[in-house]
């Protein structure tokens, strides 16, 4: 019969626990605890109840005579929690989601620790391909989940914070003529912070987040107060140094000079100063660019002889508490970052605070973070000028970085205070002139957080509001200094940036449950605005040689721009559960854009998805199965938006004029579209949870497939039109893939634990369709970015998978290659070469447990990609790829066919070699190189003290690591540079590589206490 | 929430949807004069050392030693289309056929025609009909190249129909006529004397249309003074490069320029000059040294040495076996390359050249010595208009009767203006390198560098812009299946001369 049953739940061996879940076992009846850990239940003898609380180990105990049961929970680290975060920030019994969400432990992220906590998703789930293009330490993250649903260039999934969506554009990055990455949004956000990391993959999984996540969504939840009890001091130093990992492998028998010849003037040594075309090395003395004559040698310096250890250092303090009424936590966290190139770093100090409070009937929460960041000479990269890893790499074996850095305390410089030339090219600035005389600071002051307001109407009803905003201030400056080779006179510009994202939700939800019915219906709608100012003053010419300073400018120019964009959106959705074995949801959405044209700028989409947890609902399963589900699911989202201002002409004045003319301009580089649509992305998947003999192995699987229609893209037209590019809705995507997360314990020992994890994942793009051009006929391929060499593209081919790069062939006939009259190759027609993007990825990690010891591993992969390597193309142009050693000493001899099809074999002298290996770097297909990679990632060992040794201190636990990051490459076929080397972030880039800083190898320790 | 409310967010508050197409005009007019970016890589790296204005030792002044840069060959395209042309065929297209906007349309399509008229000389076929105008619809996204044979149809009726539309009842152009000051006589001359240099390009290849062409316009007038010249004003404002002059800025330390010197006035230059005693000499060259190092500075005219083509720092050893810098050889005069200096389209010289040339063919009547005379005389006092000082008359005379232009055979009188021609336009080296491909004056001897990729001969054209291979192949191929390979020795409809 019927009883009530009281008590408390306690965690093992510590205090109460707040909010546990208490179910009668086989009904939906159920409560949480209180905030003294206490319950009331009703329940009838000889039923069972379950108890369960995220992070810990769910407890059934049968209820007996007694009407008091008191419970310890265990924690548990081995399962990945089996209530995840959802949309809105909502927890989720897991077992009732119709889609794939795979949630982390901030605890993953916090000992090999990135700048950019982006990055330390790597290799760590299925299904998310993260790759840090190679910009410095404070650089962007690039995460794409399911080979990203665009052809365009935004393929970046949307981050949420405590349930808010949060500002991740990029502040700047390089293109093909240069520039520096800038950094995101995720560059603020502090992994000591974070509660878990919950990524859902699917369009179900974000289709209540709208267009802005037809990409996926990444969820970070940060840390609360909540079942701390009394006051929690946490402390947590990290500590890293970073070196550079010289991949290089160069020729070190031939110098200066060119057609084999040493020079013999200065004027000569200048103009042949990034050469190494000269004579074989003998230690002769011979004269250099700076007039001083020193033996021509090689000086035997790699990349380090120029770019310092770098080092990060991460302290985090956090106070926490909780009481009946409500909890808190304050956190204060400091960075300080010195790049490997020198003058270049990264500070950042971060407050975060959360506090949540029950009074009655209402629930407050507010969460919110300020973060103070400063970068200082972020590297510049790709295009030469200004970037030091391009003279640094290109650098011929005989000339010393000793006798670039000049003669006097300012590096890089003359005597007369100017660029220090060590090579005729103004272009390739001098890199310690480009690390230390050119100018670069950028700081942003952030504030992000929300609100939240629940009431209660019934203890079935409840109507929230919240109110979240980011707002980031940042300044940059730069400069250019007076004296440089290629812009004598310098500039100086600042840039002010404010960008404001205000989001207002407001939903009513119930919760009930009908006999064997649950119910869970969301309804509400949302408000997002979102707006981007900058001015810009400055200018090029300083007057006041040497005097870097924005009044000194003498063509003072500014510049203006404002940008606004907003979405309205309404959204319902409802959560079924039968029997708590069997759940269904539903959800719908409706966005308006500002961006689309009256009549165009609405889209609905909506979804469905199928839980049914067959070990629970069918009878005499046996025993080694611990937990069954089988899941499909169905989704569609609209999305798209394009930029603001998009979709009409619009002209714009200069900011001065000529001889009393007013100067105006069209201001639309890309023909602006009225008639854009939102675009329909549809999924859908299936999969299946497993978990076998207690929990010990466990398996995830999905399979999906996405379609993606009418994509709105800014595709690449004839210049000849006076436009780049216009914004069509054009085209078909479908992206098909599996993803394998197996997981296992394959010894459970009380005192050693061997916990492995497996994540792999293939995604197969292929662009079914194009469209049509205008004369009726379909567009076979699609132009995105070009690269610096100017004779590749990274392209979309219908039939192809995404990003394919495209560029020159060597002419074959039968199958021969054809050479010129002279033994020149010559070049094919423009055409496709190779895949730009890896279809697997995949991550194993190990972890071993031996009393208080840990160690773990994991091995990272990506396999199936290519990458068209400017920089080994331009170590040929100087003569430094060991690949242009051939002709050298003896006349070179090709093989293959003439222009006209008949088998030859051609001498090419000392004299013509250049020009050979000139016409050899016109062909794209010599530097496609194969990019899979394997990666030892990260590698922590770690020990934790005992308790008994510190009973008599305050601290009540205390963890030292020693940890490792990029240690080994363990197979890679690209020469000379890492296989993951990139200059940007940009979907539009990826495949192409030039001249970005070298990967860093990074040893540190991490040390964590609590009091 | 309202629609209408979330809609007014995409209106850009700092741009508008109309604008007064006279402000578009000057820029596009600007545009055609030339930024940086082109001047330095068209004007200066390929033509003026193709023609021998210039020479070099450094391997990337590809027309030096006739190499090929892919960047710099197809620069002037890659610049003007999404620039002048974008620009000038939006105004014209929204000018035309609107009576009040007559004087705004004929000025940009006059323009637009100048700037096309270059780009097919440079590169051959090119898109005409549908440059500029990928704002009409889908069909002009992907331009069609015209045959160079109708370009130059096309060009001859779209300048006279411009030339005839100019009307003082219409708007006035005023200060936006940073050509002309909206002087339209001044206008209807330079259409004229384009039209000119338009019929006698195409006169090796159709002596009769190029006739007709030239009589009418020769007939309506010329740019008949220094006065009328088509030089661009420039000036010293803070829009850095479009307020400047493209070319001087691309040799200028000024502004933060970061100029290249790596450029010295030719060995064939100075030659001719020191042959005929040419009164320019010194205004061409500044002198011998470092320019911004007055202790190595000489400007004694006899001490001043022309650098030959064709030569890198090694083999100019070959040569001149003392050679130690660039510096000993004659740099190009700073003041006539100033930041504000004009920007020469088309001048009186050139026009009394080409009708001291069309009188020898017998198209017009007059005495081809007068015009000779004149020619020459308008091309050394046009360097007034860069603030140095111009020879005397008597000088002037002297020069001239030595050139013995009179008592020359007719081949030799050719030569003569061919010559003359070539030295008139020192700066506009785009326009020198074309004349030269039609008359074959001055006689060059090519250089012969072992990289060079034309088999030691000067370049007939420059290779199109490597982008249209990827972003209009349809439209690439079809040109060169007609036109010929894409290569610096193919040579384009008019360039029949052996």
């Amino acid at each position: 019969q019927d009883m009530t049953i009281t008590g408390k739940v306690n965690e093992s061996g510590a205090g109460e626990l707040y909010g546990v879940n208490i179910v009668v076992k086989g009904t939906t009846r159920g409560t949480t605890t209180n905030n003294k850990g206490e319950y009331s239940i009703v329940a009838n003898k000889g039923t069972t109840l379950t108890y369960s609380y995220i992070g810990y180990q769910p407890k059934d105990v049968t209820v007996g005579n007694s009407n008091v049961i008191n419970v310890e929970l265990i924690p548990d680290d081995n399962l990945l929690g089996e209530v995840v975060v959802t949309a809105f920030g909502m927890e989720k019994e897991k077992k009732a989601l119709g889609y794939s969400v795979t949630q982390i432990g901030g605890d993953q992220l916090t000992e090999s620790r990135t700048i950019n906590v982006g990055n330390a998703l790597t290799g760590k789930i299925a299904g998310v391909n993260v790759s840090s293009p190679t910009t410095g330490a404070a650089g962007t993250s690039r995460v794409v989940i399911r080979g990203g649903s665009s052809l365009g260039g935004n393929d970046q999934p949307l981050y949420v914070i405590n349930g808010v969506p949060m500002d991740n554009s990029n502040q700047g990055s390089a293109g093909m003529w240069g520039g520096n990455d800038n950094g995101d949004g995720l560059s603020s956000i502090n992994p000591d912070d974070i509660a878990t990391i919950s990524v859902l993959k699917g369009n179900t999984a974000s289709a209540l987040y709208g267009s802005r996540a037809a990409n996926g969504v990444i969820l970070i939840t940060t840390k609360t107060g909540k079942g701390v009890k009394g006051l929690g001091v946490s402390f947590n130093s990290n500590y890293t140094a970073n070196r550079a990992i010289d991949l290089t492998d160069l020729q070190q028998q031939y110098g200066t000079g060119t057609m084999g010849v040493k020079p013999t003037t200065q004027v000569e040594a200048l103009e042949n100063g990034n050469s190494s075309w000269g004579a074989k090395l003998d230690g002769s003395p011979v004269i250099q660019f700076d007039g001083e004559t020193r033996p021509y040698s090689a000086t035997g310096e790699g990349l380090n002889d120029f770019y310092r250890t770098g080092s990060t250092w991460t302290n985090t303090l956090a106070l926490a508490g909780s009481n009946e009424l409500g909890s808190f936590r304050f956190s204060a966290s400091d960075l300080r970052n010195q790049d490997i190139l020198p003058n270049s770093g990264f500070d950042r100090t971060t407050f975060n605070g959360s506090m949540n409070g029950k009074f009655g009937k209402l629930e407050l929460i507010a969460t919110g973070q300020y973060t103070s960041e400063s970068a200082k000479n972020r590297p510049r990269l790709s295009d030469s000028p200004g970037n030091a890893n391009y003279t640094v790499i290109t650098k011929a074996p005989n000339i010393s970085f000793t006798d670039m850095r000049g003669t006097t305390d300012k590096l890089g410089a003359n005597d007369d205070g100017t660029e220090r030339r060590y090579q005729s090219n103004v272009y390739a600035t001098n890199p310690y002139w480009a690390a230390y005389q050119f100018l670069r600071l950028d700081s942003k002051n952030r504030f992000f957080g929300n609100a939240s307001l629940k009431y209660n109407i019934t203890d079935w009803l409840y109507v929230q509001g919240r109110i979240g905003t980011d707002y980031i201030s940042g300044r940059f400056e730069s400069s250019e200094p007076y004296g440089t080779a290629y812009k004598t006179t310098g500039d100086y510009n600042i840039t002010n940036r404010t960008t404001k994202e205000n989001n207002l939700d407001l939903f009513i939800g119930a919760n009930k449950t009908f006999g064997k019915f649950s119910a869970d219906i969301l309804l509400g709608g949302n408000r997002m605005r979102r707006s981007t100012e900058d001015a810009r003053i400055g200018g090029n010419g300083l007057n006041i040689p040497f005097f870097g300073s924005v009044n000194n400018v003498a063509n003072q120019t500014y510049g203006y721009g404002l940008s606004e964009y907003g979405i309205n959106s309404i959204f319902g959705s409802a959560n079924i559960g039968f029997n708590n074995y069997l759940f269904l949801n539903v959800t719908a959405r409706q966005d308006h854009f500002s961006t689309l044209s009256r009549g165009n700028n609405e889209v609905t989409y909506p979804s469905a998805g199928l839980s049914f947890v067959f070990s629970e609902a069918i009878q005499g399963m046996p025993n080694w199965l611990t937990f069954g589900k089988v899941r499909a699911s169905w989704a569609q989202v609209g999305g798209g938006a394009p930029d603001p201002y998009s979709n009409n002409l619009t002209y714009g004045l200069r900011g001065y004029q000529h001889d009393g003319a007013i100067l105006g301009a069209i201001n639309n580089g890309s023909i602006p579209n009225a008639n854009l649509k939102p675009y329909i992305s549809t999924e859908t998947e299936i999969g299946f949870d497993l978990r076998f003999f207690q929990n010990r192995l466990g398996l995830d699987l999905a399979l999906y497939n996405r379609n993606t229609n009418d994509d709105i893209l800014n595709t690449s037209i004839s210049g000849t039109s006076g436009y780049g590019s216009t914004q069509i809705n054009i085209g078909e995507l479908t992206n098909k893939g599996i993803e394998i997360l197996l997981k296992g314990t394959p010894i459970k020992k009380t005192d050693f634990t061997w916990d492995m994890t497996l994540n792999f994942a293939r995604n197969i793009s292929n662009v079914v369709s194009l469209g049509t051009n205008a004369a009726g006929d379909p567009i076979e391929f699609l132009n995105l970015d070009e690269a610096r060499s100017r004779q590749e593209r990274i392209r979309h081919y219908v039939g192809q998978q995404l990003g394919v790069i495209a560029g020159y062939k060597q002419k074959e006939i039968d199958g021969q290659k054809v050479y010129d009259k002279d033994g020149f190759p010559v070049r094919g027609d423009f055409q496709q070469i190779a895949l730009g993007r890896h279809p697997i990825s995949a991550g194993f990690s190990n972890s071993f447990t031996y009393k208080g010891f840990n160690l773990s591993f994991l091995i990272d992969l990506r396999q199936g990609g290519s990458m068209m390597s400017g920089t080994n193309l331009g170590l040929y142009g100087v003569g430094l790829h060991k690949g242009t050693l051939p002709g050298r000493d003896a006349p070179l001899t090709v093989s293959g066919v003439t222009e006209t099809g008949e088998a030859n074999t051609w001498t090419i002298e000392r004299d013509k070699l250049q020009n050979y290996y000139n016409y050899y770097t016109q062909i794209t297909e010599n530097f496609v190189y194969n990019s899979s990679f394997g990666k030892l990632r990260e590698l922590s060992v770690g020990y934790s003290i005992p308790a008994r040794w510190l009973d008599k201190t305050p601290i009540s636990t205390l963890k030292f690591s020693a940890v490792g990051r990029n240690l080994l490459l363990l197979w890679s076929s690209v020469p000379n540079v890492d296989p993951e080397s990139g200059y940007t972030a940009s979907g539009n880039s990826q495949g192409l590589e030039y001249f970005a800083l070298p990967t860093t190898r990074n040893l540190g320790f991490n040390l964590s206490a609590t009091f | 929430c309202d629609n209408e409310k979330l809609l007014d967010l995409n209106v850009n508050k700092n741009a508008s949807t109309d604008i007064d197409q006279r402000y578009l005009l000057s820029l596009g007019m600007l545009q055609v004069a030339g930024d940086r970016y082109e001047s330095w890589r068209t004007n200066l790296i390929y033509s003026s050392t193709m023609i021998q204005h210039n020479a070099t030792l450094a391997g990337y002044w590809s027309g030096d030693k006739y190499y090929y840069n892919a960047q710099y060959s197809g620069a002037f395209w890659e610049a003007n289309y999404p620039g002048s042309i974008k620009t000038l065929t939006q105004v014209v297209d929204q000018t035309k056929g609107k009576p009040e906007s007559a004087n705004t349309f004929a000025a940009a399509s006059i323009m637009r025609s100048f700037v096309l008229h270059r780009m097919t000389d440079i590169y051959g076929d090119i898109p005409y009909t549908q440059a500029g105008r990928g704002l009409v619809g889908a069909e002009n996204w992907f331009p069609k190249y015209d045959a160079q044979k109708d370009v130059y149809t096309m060009l001859v009726a779209d300048i006279k129909t411009a030339r005839d539309a100019f009307s003082p009842s219409a708007r006035a152009l005023g200060d936006q006529d940073v050509l002309y000051k909206g002087d339209y006589d001044k206008w209807r001359k330079f259409a004229n004397s384009l039209l000119m240099r338009i019929a006698l390009r195409m006169s090796n290849v159709d002596a009769a249309t190029a006739k007709t062409v030239f009589t009418e316009a020769a007939s309506k007038g010329g740019i008949d003074s220094n006065a009328s010249n088509a030089f661009m004003k420039q000036v010293l404002g803070t829009g850095g490069g479009i307020n400047y002059n493209g070319t001087s800025l691309a040799l200028s330390n000024a502004a933060g320029g970061g100029g290249d010197n790596n450029a010295r006035v030719s060995k064939t230059l100075v030659d001719f000059m020191d042959k005929y005693n040419d009164p320019r000499k010194m205004i061409i060259i500044g002198g011998l040294g470092n320019p911004y190092d007055k202790s190595t500075w000489v400007t004694d005219p006899a001490k001043q040495r022309g650098l030959p083509n064709g030569y890198t720092a090694t083999t100019i050893k070959n040569v001149y076996p003392d050679f130690t810098t660039l510096d000993n050889f004659s740099f190009i005069n700073t003041n006539i390359t100033d930041l504000d200096d004009p920007t020469p389209l088309l001048s009186y010289a050139e026009t009394e050249l080409m009708l001291a040339e069309a009188a020898l063919k017998g198209w017009v009547a007059d005495d081809a010595t007068i015009h000779f005379r004149k020619g020459v005389e308008g091309a050394i006092r046009s360097w007034a208009a860069y603030g140095v000082e111009v020879p005397s008359d008597a000088v002037i005379t002297k020069y001239i009767n030595d050139l013995g232009f009179a008592a020359a055979g007719s081949e030799r009188k050719l030569e003569l203006i061919g010559e003359q021609y070539w030295i008139a336009t020192y700066l506009n080296h785009i326009e020198a390198w074309a004349n030269w491909r039609r008359t074959g004056y001055p006689k060059l001897t090519p250089t012969n560098d072992p990289a060079n990729v034309t088999g030691g001969t000067i370049p007939r054209r420059l290779r199109y812009y490597e982008d249209e291979v990827g972003s209009n192949p349809a439209s690439y191929k079809e040109a060169i299946a007609r036109q010929g390979e894409d290569l610096l020795t193919t040579r384009v409809w008019w360039d029949v001369k052996k």
